[in-house]
Protein backbone atom coordinates (compact mmCIF):
# COMPACT_ATOMS: atom_id res chain seq x y z
CA UNK A 1 0.00 0.00 0.00
CA UNK A 2 1.40 3.53 -1.00
CA UNK A 3 0.50 6.82 0.50
CA UNK A 4 -2.36 7.46 -1.71
CA UNK A 5 -3.48 10.49 -0.59
CA UNK A 6 -0.73 12.57 -2.63
CA UNK A 7 -2.36 10.78 -6.02
CA UNK A 8 -5.91 12.56 -6.05
CA UNK A 9 -4.10 15.87 -7.44
CA UNK A 10 -1.61 14.11 -10.13
CA UNK A 11 -4.98 11.40 -11.15
CA UNK A 12 -7.56 13.56 -11.90
CA UNK A 13 -4.60 16.15 -13.41
CA UNK A 14 -4.04 13.63 -15.98
CA UNK A 15 -7.89 12.48 -16.22
CA UNK A 16 -8.22 16.00 -18.19
CA UNK A 17 -4.53 15.10 -20.11
CA UNK A 18 -6.19 12.35 -20.91
CA UNK A 19 -8.91 13.80 -23.18
CA UNK A 20 -6.35 15.64 -25.09
CA UNK A 21 -4.76 12.90 -26.37
CA UNK A 22 -5.29 11.88 -30.21
CA UNK A 23 -8.50 10.16 -30.56
CA UNK A 24 -9.52 7.43 -33.68
CA UNK A 25 -11.29 10.22 -35.52
CA UNK A 26 -7.98 12.58 -35.50
CA UNK A 27 -5.95 9.62 -36.44
CA UNK A 28 -8.18 8.85 -39.41
CA UNK A 29 -7.90 12.32 -40.30
CA UNK A 30 -4.06 12.19 -40.58
CA UNK A 31 -4.43 8.58 -42.53
CA UNK A 32 -6.86 10.17 -45.05
CA UNK A 33 -5.23 13.26 -45.68
CA UNK A 34 -3.79 13.75 -49.08
CA UNK A 35 -0.19 13.87 -48.32
CA UNK A 36 2.49 14.67 -45.37
CA UNK A 37 1.63 18.30 -45.25
CA UNK A 38 -2.14 18.12 -44.63
CA UNK A 39 -2.05 15.22 -41.94
CA UNK A 40 0.69 17.35 -39.99
CA UNK A 41 -1.60 20.41 -40.32
CA UNK A 42 -4.42 17.83 -38.49
CA UNK A 43 -1.37 17.29 -35.98
CA UNK A 44 -1.51 21.01 -35.98
CA UNK A 45 -4.67 21.20 -34.41
CA UNK A 46 -3.64 19.24 -31.01
CA UNK A 47 -1.70 19.19 -28.53
CA UNK A 48 1.45 19.19 -30.61
CA UNK A 49 0.53 22.20 -32.24
CA UNK A 50 2.40 24.53 -29.62
CA UNK A 51 5.65 22.93 -30.44
CA UNK A 52 4.87 23.14 -34.20
CA UNK A 53 5.10 27.68 -34.18
CA UNK A 54 8.05 27.50 -35.88
CA UNK A 55 8.23 23.64 -37.81
CA UNK A 56 6.42 24.17 -40.39
CA UNK A 57 7.64 21.52 -42.88
CA UNK A 58 6.38 18.40 -42.74
CA UNK A 59 9.33 15.97 -43.07
CA UNK A 60 10.62 18.00 -39.40
CA UNK A 61 8.02 15.69 -37.57
CA UNK A 62 10.64 14.24 -35.47
CA UNK A 63 11.57 17.56 -33.79
CA UNK A 64 7.81 18.06 -32.96
CA UNK A 65 7.47 14.25 -31.48
CA UNK A 66 10.98 14.75 -29.31
CA UNK A 67 9.75 17.85 -27.67
CA UNK A 68 6.17 16.19 -26.86
CA UNK A 69 8.21 13.41 -25.35
CA UNK A 70 10.53 15.73 -23.62
CA UNK A 71 7.74 18.15 -22.62
CA UNK A 72 5.24 14.66 -21.01
CA UNK A 73 8.37 13.12 -19.44
CA UNK A 74 8.68 15.93 -17.07
CA UNK A 75 5.23 16.67 -16.88
CA UNK A 76 4.71 13.10 -15.09
CA UNK A 77 8.13 13.41 -13.65
CA UNK A 78 6.68 16.95 -11.17
CA UNK A 79 3.57 15.47 -11.23
CA UNK A 80 4.24 11.97 -9.67
CA UNK A 81 4.21 11.62 -5.96
CA UNK A 82 7.12 9.26 -5.64
CA UNK A 83 9.47 10.16 -8.61
CA UNK A 84 11.42 6.94 -7.84
CA UNK A 85 8.65 5.43 -9.94
CA UNK A 86 9.67 7.01 -12.87
CA UNK A 87 13.10 5.89 -12.95
CA UNK A 88 11.67 2.17 -14.15
CA UNK A 89 10.34 4.42 -17.06
CA UNK A 90 12.94 7.40 -17.95
CA UNK A 91 15.81 3.95 -17.93
CA UNK A 92 14.97 3.19 -21.59
CA UNK A 93 16.58 6.28 -22.58
CA UNK A 94 19.55 6.26 -20.21
CA UNK A 95 19.87 2.78 -22.20
CA UNK A 96 19.69 4.41 -25.29
CA UNK A 97 22.05 7.34 -24.42
CA UNK A 98 24.51 4.40 -22.75
CA UNK A 99 24.83 2.54 -25.87
CA UNK A 100 25.24 5.24 -28.20
CA UNK A 101 27.99 7.28 -25.71
CA UNK A 102 29.74 4.05 -25.69
CA UNK A 103 29.79 3.42 -28.93
CA UNK A 104 31.05 6.65 -29.77
CA UNK A 105 33.94 6.53 -26.89
CA UNK A 106 35.01 2.47 -27.73
CA UNK A 107 33.94 2.05 -30.84
CA UNK A 108 34.37 5.09 -32.66
CA UNK A 109 31.37 5.06 -34.55
CA UNK A 110 30.48 8.40 -36.53
CA UNK A 111 27.44 10.07 -37.11
CA UNK A 112 25.26 7.10 -34.83
CA UNK A 113 21.73 7.73 -33.26
CA UNK A 114 20.95 11.17 -31.97
CA UNK A 115 20.65 11.12 -27.92
CA UNK A 116 17.37 11.47 -26.07
CA UNK A 117 17.45 13.75 -23.12
CA UNK A 118 14.63 11.90 -21.55
CA UNK A 119 16.17 9.35 -19.23
CA UNK A 120 16.76 10.18 -15.48
CA UNK A 121 20.61 10.94 -16.14
CA UNK A 122 21.35 14.57 -17.60
CA UNK A 123 23.20 13.76 -20.64
CA UNK A 124 26.11 15.73 -19.69
CA UNK A 125 26.49 13.84 -16.75
CA UNK A 126 26.28 10.44 -18.58
CA UNK A 127 28.80 11.92 -20.95
CA UNK A 128 31.32 11.93 -18.32
CA UNK A 129 30.55 8.81 -16.90
CA UNK A 130 31.05 7.03 -19.75
CA UNK A 131 34.23 8.93 -20.42
CA UNK A 132 35.81 8.17 -17.17
CA UNK A 133 34.37 4.89 -16.71
CA UNK A 134 33.39 5.74 -13.56
CA UNK A 135 29.79 3.80 -13.67
CA UNK A 136 29.27 3.74 -9.61
CA UNK A 137 25.84 5.93 -10.12
CA UNK A 138 24.55 3.69 -12.43
CA UNK A 139 21.77 1.19 -11.50
CA UNK A 140 23.83 -2.00 -10.36
CA UNK A 141 23.05 -4.38 -12.89
CA UNK A 142 24.02 -1.54 -15.92
CA UNK A 143 27.48 -0.83 -13.68
CA UNK A 144 28.42 -4.33 -13.75
CA UNK A 145 27.63 -4.80 -17.67
CA UNK A 146 29.64 -1.95 -18.46
CA UNK A 147 32.70 -3.07 -16.33
CA UNK A 148 31.78 -6.43 -18.32
CA UNK A 149 31.97 -4.76 -21.58
CA UNK A 150 35.03 -2.63 -20.82
CA UNK A 151 36.92 -5.74 -20.77
CA UNK A 152 35.54 -7.91 -23.72
CA UNK A 153 35.53 -4.48 -26.04
CA UNK A 154 39.04 -3.82 -24.88
CA UNK A 155 39.79 -7.14 -27.01
CA UNK A 156 36.89 -7.17 -29.35
CA UNK A 157 34.65 -4.95 -29.79
CA UNK A 158 31.21 -5.91 -31.34
CA UNK A 159 28.06 -3.49 -31.46
CA UNK A 160 25.54 -6.01 -31.68
CA UNK A 161 26.86 -7.59 -28.27
CA UNK A 162 26.89 -4.06 -26.57
CA UNK A 163 23.11 -3.49 -27.49
CA UNK A 164 21.91 -7.21 -26.23
CA UNK A 165 23.66 -6.80 -22.95
CA UNK A 166 23.15 -3.57 -22.32
CA UNK A 167 19.26 -4.46 -22.79
CA UNK A 168 19.58 -6.93 -20.66
CA UNK A 169 20.95 -5.67 -17.69
CA UNK A 170 18.15 -2.81 -18.79
CA UNK A 171 15.86 -5.61 -17.58
CA UNK A 172 17.36 -6.35 -14.51
CA UNK A 173 17.84 -2.79 -12.91
CA UNK A 174 13.85 -2.83 -14.01
CA UNK A 175 13.37 -6.05 -12.19
CA UNK A 176 15.41 -4.48 -9.31
CA UNK A 177 12.81 -1.27 -9.30
CA UNK A 178 9.75 -3.00 -9.63
CA UNK A 179 10.42 -5.26 -6.25
CA UNK A 180 11.66 -2.54 -4.41
CA UNK A 181 7.88 -0.77 -4.91
CA UNK A 182 6.38 -4.05 -3.67
CA UNK A 183 3.07 -2.48 -5.67
CA UNK A 184 1.50 -5.68 -7.99
CA UNK A 185 0.69 -3.44 -10.29
CA UNK A 186 4.31 -2.12 -11.14
CA UNK A 187 5.75 -5.54 -10.93
CA UNK A 188 2.92 -6.85 -13.15
CA UNK A 189 3.78 -4.13 -15.82
CA UNK A 190 7.46 -4.93 -15.42
CA UNK A 191 7.01 -9.05 -15.76
CA UNK A 192 3.79 -8.24 -19.21
CA UNK A 193 7.14 -6.38 -20.37
CA UNK A 194 9.94 -8.77 -19.84
CA UNK A 195 7.56 -11.47 -21.37
CA UNK A 196 6.39 -9.38 -24.66
CA UNK A 197 10.42 -9.02 -25.41
CA UNK A 198 11.25 -12.43 -24.46
CA UNK A 199 8.38 -13.49 -27.10
CA UNK A 200 9.30 -11.10 -29.50
CA UNK A 201 13.33 -11.56 -29.58
CA UNK A 202 12.28 -15.03 -29.70
CA UNK A 203 10.15 -15.39 -32.91
CA UNK A 204 12.60 -12.69 -34.51
CA UNK A 205 15.72 -15.64 -34.11
CA UNK A 206 12.78 -18.31 -35.12
CA UNK A 207 12.01 -16.04 -38.59
CA UNK A 208 16.26 -15.57 -38.48
CA UNK A 209 18.07 -18.48 -40.22
CA UNK A 210 20.30 -20.15 -37.73
CA UNK A 211 19.60 -17.75 -35.35
CA UNK A 212 19.07 -20.15 -31.98
CA UNK A 213 22.79 -19.75 -30.52
CA UNK A 214 21.63 -16.29 -30.13
CA UNK A 215 18.59 -16.89 -27.86
CA UNK A 216 20.97 -17.52 -24.92
CA UNK A 217 22.02 -14.03 -24.78
CA UNK A 218 18.73 -11.88 -26.12
CA UNK A 219 16.53 -13.34 -23.38
CA UNK A 220 15.60 -11.05 -20.50
CA UNK A 221 14.68 -11.89 -17.14
CA UNK A 222 11.73 -11.15 -14.90
CA UNK A 223 9.05 -11.96 -17.21
CA UNK A 224 6.03 -14.84 -15.82
CA UNK A 225 7.29 -17.01 -18.50
CA UNK A 226 10.41 -18.88 -17.15
CA UNK A 227 13.93 -18.48 -19.70
CA UNK A 228 14.16 -22.21 -19.68
CA UNK A 229 10.63 -22.54 -21.49
CA UNK A 230 12.21 -20.24 -24.28
CA UNK A 231 15.29 -22.49 -24.41
CA UNK A 232 13.22 -25.23 -24.36
CA UNK A 233 11.06 -24.33 -27.59
CA UNK A 234 13.97 -23.41 -29.19
CA UNK A 235 14.08 -26.52 -32.18
CA UNK A 236 10.41 -26.41 -31.80
CA UNK A 237 8.13 -25.05 -34.51
CA UNK A 238 7.05 -21.57 -34.07
CA UNK A 239 3.72 -23.40 -34.20
CA UNK A 240 4.40 -25.73 -31.38
CA UNK A 241 5.58 -22.33 -29.53
CA UNK A 242 1.89 -21.17 -29.70
CA UNK A 243 -0.23 -23.84 -28.77
CA UNK A 244 2.00 -24.28 -25.76
CA UNK A 245 1.15 -20.72 -25.11
CA UNK A 246 -2.22 -20.99 -25.91
CA UNK A 247 -3.89 -20.77 -22.40
CA UNK A 248 -1.32 -18.31 -21.17
CA UNK A 249 -2.44 -14.27 -21.19
CA UNK A 250 -0.62 -14.47 -24.42
CA UNK A 251 -2.65 -16.90 -26.05
CA UNK A 252 -4.93 -14.70 -27.91
CA UNK A 253 -2.17 -12.56 -29.23
CA UNK A 254 0.22 -15.49 -30.20
CA UNK A 255 -2.48 -16.77 -32.29
CA UNK A 256 -3.18 -13.83 -34.44
CA UNK A 257 0.37 -12.63 -34.22
CA UNK A 258 1.51 -16.16 -35.54
CA UNK A 259 -1.11 -16.63 -38.64
CA UNK A 260 -0.02 -13.72 -39.72
CA UNK A 261 3.56 -14.30 -39.40
CA UNK A 262 3.44 -17.57 -41.00
CA UNK A 263 1.41 -15.83 -43.99
CA UNK A 264 3.45 -13.08 -44.68
CA UNK A 265 7.09 -13.89 -42.63
CA UNK A 266 6.23 -10.41 -40.96
CA UNK A 267 6.35 -9.72 -36.94
CA UNK A 268 5.06 -6.72 -37.64
CA UNK A 269 1.27 -7.77 -36.57
CA UNK A 270 2.46 -9.66 -33.98
CA UNK A 271 4.94 -6.13 -32.40
CA UNK A 272 1.39 -4.08 -33.09
CA UNK A 273 -0.50 -6.52 -31.05
CA UNK A 274 1.67 -6.76 -28.50
CA UNK A 275 1.28 -2.66 -28.09
CA UNK A 276 -2.03 -2.78 -27.55
CA UNK A 277 -1.84 -5.76 -25.40
CA UNK A 278 0.27 -3.82 -23.00
CA UNK A 279 -2.15 -0.74 -23.79
CA UNK A 280 -5.25 -3.35 -23.00
CA UNK A 281 -3.67 -3.79 -19.35
CA UNK A 282 -3.10 -0.21 -18.50
CA UNK A 283 -6.34 0.32 -19.73
CA UNK A 284 -7.90 -2.05 -17.21
CA UNK A 285 -6.16 -0.39 -14.66
CA UNK A 286 -6.16 3.35 -15.00
CA UNK A 287 -9.38 3.85 -12.67
CA UNK A 288 -7.71 4.22 -9.87
CA UNK A 289 -8.16 7.19 -8.54
CA UNK A 290 -5.62 7.32 -5.84
CA UNK A 291 -2.17 4.96 -7.41
CA UNK A 292 0.50 5.63 -9.78
CA UNK A 293 -1.78 3.37 -12.25
CA UNK A 294 -2.99 6.53 -14.14
CA UNK A 295 0.29 8.27 -14.53
CA UNK A 296 2.05 5.47 -15.57
CA UNK A 297 -1.13 4.60 -18.36
CA UNK A 298 -0.69 8.14 -19.90
CA UNK A 299 3.08 8.06 -20.18
CA UNK A 300 2.80 4.86 -21.78
CA UNK A 301 0.12 6.10 -24.08
CA UNK A 302 1.76 9.32 -24.84
CA UNK A 303 4.69 7.05 -26.26
CA UNK A 304 1.83 4.50 -28.32
CA UNK A 305 0.23 7.70 -29.52
CA UNK A 306 4.04 9.01 -30.87
CA UNK A 307 4.76 5.62 -32.31
CA UNK A 308 1.11 5.84 -33.81
CA UNK A 309 1.81 9.14 -35.11
CA UNK A 310 5.31 8.28 -36.45
CA UNK A 311 4.26 5.67 -38.21
CA UNK A 312 2.00 7.49 -40.19
CA UNK A 313 4.47 10.28 -41.02
CA UNK A 314 6.41 7.93 -42.40
CA UNK A 315 3.98 6.35 -44.23
CA UNK A 316 2.80 9.88 -45.91
CA UNK A 317 6.15 11.21 -46.62
CA UNK A 318 7.01 7.70 -48.37
CA UNK A 319 3.54 7.80 -50.10
CA UNK A 320 2.18 4.44 -48.49
CA UNK A 321 -0.90 3.72 -49.21
CA UNK A 322 -3.72 4.73 -45.98
CA UNK A 323 -4.87 1.25 -46.29
CA UNK A 324 -1.06 0.00 -45.52
CA UNK A 325 -0.47 2.22 -42.80
CA UNK A 326 -3.48 1.50 -40.99
CA UNK A 327 -2.77 -2.63 -40.73
CA UNK A 328 0.35 -1.28 -38.63
CA UNK A 329 -1.12 1.56 -36.47
CA UNK A 330 -1.63 0.34 -32.34
CA UNK A 331 -4.90 0.69 -30.49
CA UNK A 332 -5.49 4.08 -28.67
CA UNK A 333 -5.54 4.34 -25.02
CA UNK A 334 -8.66 6.40 -24.61
CA UNK B 1 -18.16 17.43 39.12
CA UNK B 2 -19.57 13.67 38.67
CA UNK B 3 -17.89 11.02 36.89
CA UNK B 4 -21.22 10.65 34.75
CA UNK B 5 -21.11 14.29 33.93
CA UNK B 6 -17.26 13.38 32.60
CA UNK B 7 -18.78 10.51 30.58
CA UNK B 8 -21.69 12.61 28.69
CA UNK B 9 -19.04 15.82 27.97
CA UNK B 10 -16.16 12.89 26.33
CA UNK B 11 -19.24 11.46 24.23
CA UNK B 12 -19.98 15.29 22.75
CA UNK B 13 -16.17 15.64 22.27
CA UNK B 14 -15.95 12.22 20.54
CA UNK B 15 -18.95 12.72 17.96
CA UNK B 16 -17.49 16.09 16.98
CA UNK B 17 -13.55 15.16 17.31
CA UNK B 18 -14.05 11.97 15.22
CA UNK B 19 -16.94 13.19 13.09
CA UNK B 20 -14.74 16.42 11.97
CA UNK B 21 -11.84 14.18 11.72
CA UNK B 22 -13.26 11.93 8.94
CA UNK B 23 -14.54 15.13 7.31
CA UNK B 24 -11.29 16.77 6.87
CA UNK B 25 -9.79 13.69 5.58
CA UNK B 26 -12.48 13.11 2.88
CA UNK B 27 -12.86 17.04 2.11
CA UNK B 28 -9.29 17.38 1.59
CA UNK B 29 -8.99 14.31 -0.56
CA UNK B 30 -11.17 15.69 -3.05
CA UNK B 31 -10.16 18.70 -2.59
CA UNK B 32 -6.80 17.58 -4.06
CA UNK B 33 -8.49 15.66 -6.63
CA UNK B 34 -10.47 18.85 -7.62
CA UNK B 35 -7.61 20.91 -8.03
CA UNK B 36 -5.97 18.53 -10.36
CA UNK B 37 -8.77 19.19 -12.75
CA UNK B 38 -9.21 23.14 -12.22
CA UNK B 39 -6.03 22.78 -12.89
CA UNK B 40 -6.31 21.71 -16.59
CA UNK B 41 -9.86 23.16 -17.00
CA UNK B 42 -10.63 25.92 -14.50
CA UNK B 43 -14.58 25.68 -15.71
CA UNK B 44 -15.29 22.87 -14.21
CA UNK B 45 -14.51 24.71 -10.48
CA UNK B 46 -18.57 24.55 -9.95
CA UNK B 47 -19.13 20.75 -10.63
CA UNK B 48 -15.92 19.78 -8.79
CA UNK B 49 -16.70 21.78 -5.64
CA UNK B 50 -19.80 20.12 -5.36
CA UNK B 51 -18.26 16.83 -5.04
CA UNK B 52 -15.29 18.10 -2.87
CA UNK B 53 -18.30 19.17 -0.33
CA UNK B 54 -19.91 15.40 0.10
CA UNK B 55 -17.74 14.23 2.96
CA UNK B 56 -18.19 17.46 4.73
CA UNK B 57 -21.56 16.82 6.06
CA UNK B 58 -20.30 13.66 8.43
CA UNK B 59 -18.54 16.35 11.00
CA UNK B 60 -21.86 18.39 11.03
CA UNK B 61 -23.69 15.02 12.19
CA UNK B 62 -20.78 15.03 15.06
CA UNK B 63 -21.84 18.29 15.54
CA UNK B 64 -25.37 17.84 16.07
CA UNK B 65 -25.06 14.73 18.09
CA UNK B 66 -22.57 16.42 20.23
CA UNK B 67 -25.04 19.84 20.06
CA UNK B 68 -28.13 17.09 21.63
CA UNK B 69 -25.86 15.69 23.94
CA UNK B 70 -24.64 19.31 25.43
CA UNK B 71 -28.44 20.21 25.62
CA UNK B 72 -29.19 17.36 27.30
CA UNK B 73 -26.87 17.54 30.11
CA UNK B 74 -27.84 21.30 30.30
CA UNK B 75 -24.21 22.04 29.66
CA UNK B 76 -24.58 25.95 29.22
CA UNK B 77 -26.74 25.91 31.88
CA UNK B 78 -24.86 25.23 34.96
CA UNK B 79 -25.02 21.27 34.34
CA UNK B 80 -27.80 18.63 35.36
CA UNK B 81 -26.55 15.68 37.28
CA UNK B 82 -25.62 12.52 35.98
CA UNK B 83 -25.33 8.80 37.17
CA UNK B 84 -21.95 6.84 36.25
CA UNK B 85 -24.26 4.37 33.95
CA UNK B 86 -26.51 6.97 32.37
CA UNK B 87 -23.10 9.12 31.77
CA UNK B 88 -21.67 5.66 30.00
CA UNK B 89 -24.30 5.68 28.31
CA UNK B 90 -24.50 8.56 26.38
CA UNK B 91 -21.01 8.14 25.50
CA UNK B 92 -22.00 4.64 23.84
CA UNK B 93 -24.83 6.52 22.06
CA UNK B 94 -22.59 8.71 20.20
CA UNK B 95 -19.78 6.16 19.18
CA UNK B 96 -22.04 5.16 15.79
CA UNK B 97 -21.95 8.77 14.56
CA UNK B 98 -18.19 9.34 15.95
CA UNK B 99 -17.39 5.54 14.26
CA UNK B 100 -18.99 5.45 10.96
CA UNK B 101 -18.96 9.12 10.57
CA UNK B 102 -14.76 9.14 10.42
CA UNK B 103 -14.87 5.71 8.31
CA UNK B 104 -17.22 7.02 5.80
CA UNK B 105 -16.07 10.88 5.18
CA UNK B 106 -12.47 8.94 4.95
CA UNK B 107 -13.57 6.52 2.17
CA UNK B 108 -16.70 8.82 0.74
CA UNK B 109 -13.51 11.04 -0.20
CA UNK B 110 -12.10 8.87 -2.07
CA UNK B 111 -15.58 8.12 -3.89
CA UNK B 112 -15.57 11.80 -4.96
CA UNK B 113 -12.01 11.90 -5.48
CA UNK B 114 -13.22 8.95 -8.40
CA UNK B 115 -16.23 10.99 -9.00
CA UNK B 116 -14.05 14.19 -9.80
CA UNK B 117 -12.42 11.86 -12.72
CA UNK B 118 -16.00 11.43 -14.12
CA UNK B 119 -16.30 15.60 -14.45
CA UNK B 120 -12.72 15.70 -16.14
CA UNK B 121 -13.78 14.25 -18.84
CA UNK B 122 -17.52 13.90 -18.92
CA UNK B 123 -18.90 17.18 -17.02
CA UNK B 124 -22.27 16.27 -18.49
CA UNK B 125 -22.78 13.11 -16.31
CA UNK B 126 -22.58 15.18 -12.84
CA UNK B 127 -25.36 13.20 -11.77
CA UNK B 128 -24.29 9.90 -11.77
CA UNK B 129 -21.04 11.16 -10.33
CA UNK B 130 -22.95 12.59 -7.54
CA UNK B 131 -25.61 9.29 -7.18
CA UNK B 132 -21.96 7.12 -6.33
CA UNK B 133 -20.39 9.91 -3.87
CA UNK B 134 -23.58 9.84 -1.79
CA UNK B 135 -24.44 6.51 -1.62
CA UNK B 136 -21.67 6.84 0.63
CA UNK B 137 -23.53 8.91 3.08
CA UNK B 138 -26.25 6.73 3.37
CA UNK B 139 -24.05 5.02 6.34
CA UNK B 140 -23.43 7.83 7.80
CA UNK B 141 -26.93 9.18 8.03
CA UNK B 142 -28.10 5.46 9.37
CA UNK B 143 -25.32 5.95 12.28
CA UNK B 144 -26.58 9.78 12.53
CA UNK B 145 -29.78 8.11 13.22
CA UNK B 146 -28.63 5.24 15.64
CA UNK B 147 -27.10 7.97 17.87
CA UNK B 148 -29.84 10.49 18.10
CA UNK B 149 -32.24 7.62 18.50
CA UNK B 150 -29.81 6.17 21.36
CA UNK B 151 -28.74 9.54 22.74
CA UNK B 152 -33.12 11.00 22.83
CA UNK B 153 -33.93 7.63 24.60
CA UNK B 154 -31.79 7.95 27.35
CA UNK B 155 -33.07 9.86 30.54
CA UNK B 156 -30.92 11.88 32.67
Amino acid sequence: MMDNTNYAYAVSRIRVLETRLLGRDKIDRMLEAANAQDAFKVLAETEYGTHMEDIGEAYKYEAVLSKEIKRVYSLIKSLMPQPKIMDMFCIKYDVHNIKVLYKNRFLNIKGSLPLIDVGSIPIDRLTEIIKEKNYKDLPLPIAQTLRKLDEITAIRPDPQHINLMLDRAMFEAINDMAARFRYPFIKELAAIQADVTNIMSFLRIKAMEGGSPLLDKVLVTGGKLEMSFFTEMADQSVDAFSSRLEYSPYGQLLKEGIEHFTKTGKLSRLEKLADDYIMEYLREHKSNPLGPEALIGYLLAKENEIKIIRIIMVGKINGIKSQVIKERLRDVYV
Amino acid sequence: MELGQVYAVLGAAVAAILAGIGSAIGVSTAGQSAAGVVTEDPDKFGQTLLLQALPGTQGIYGLLIAFIIMGKINIFGGMVPVAEETGLMILMAALPVAIVGLLSAVYQGRVAAACIGIIAKRPEELGKAITFAVLVETYAVLALLASFLLVNGIQV
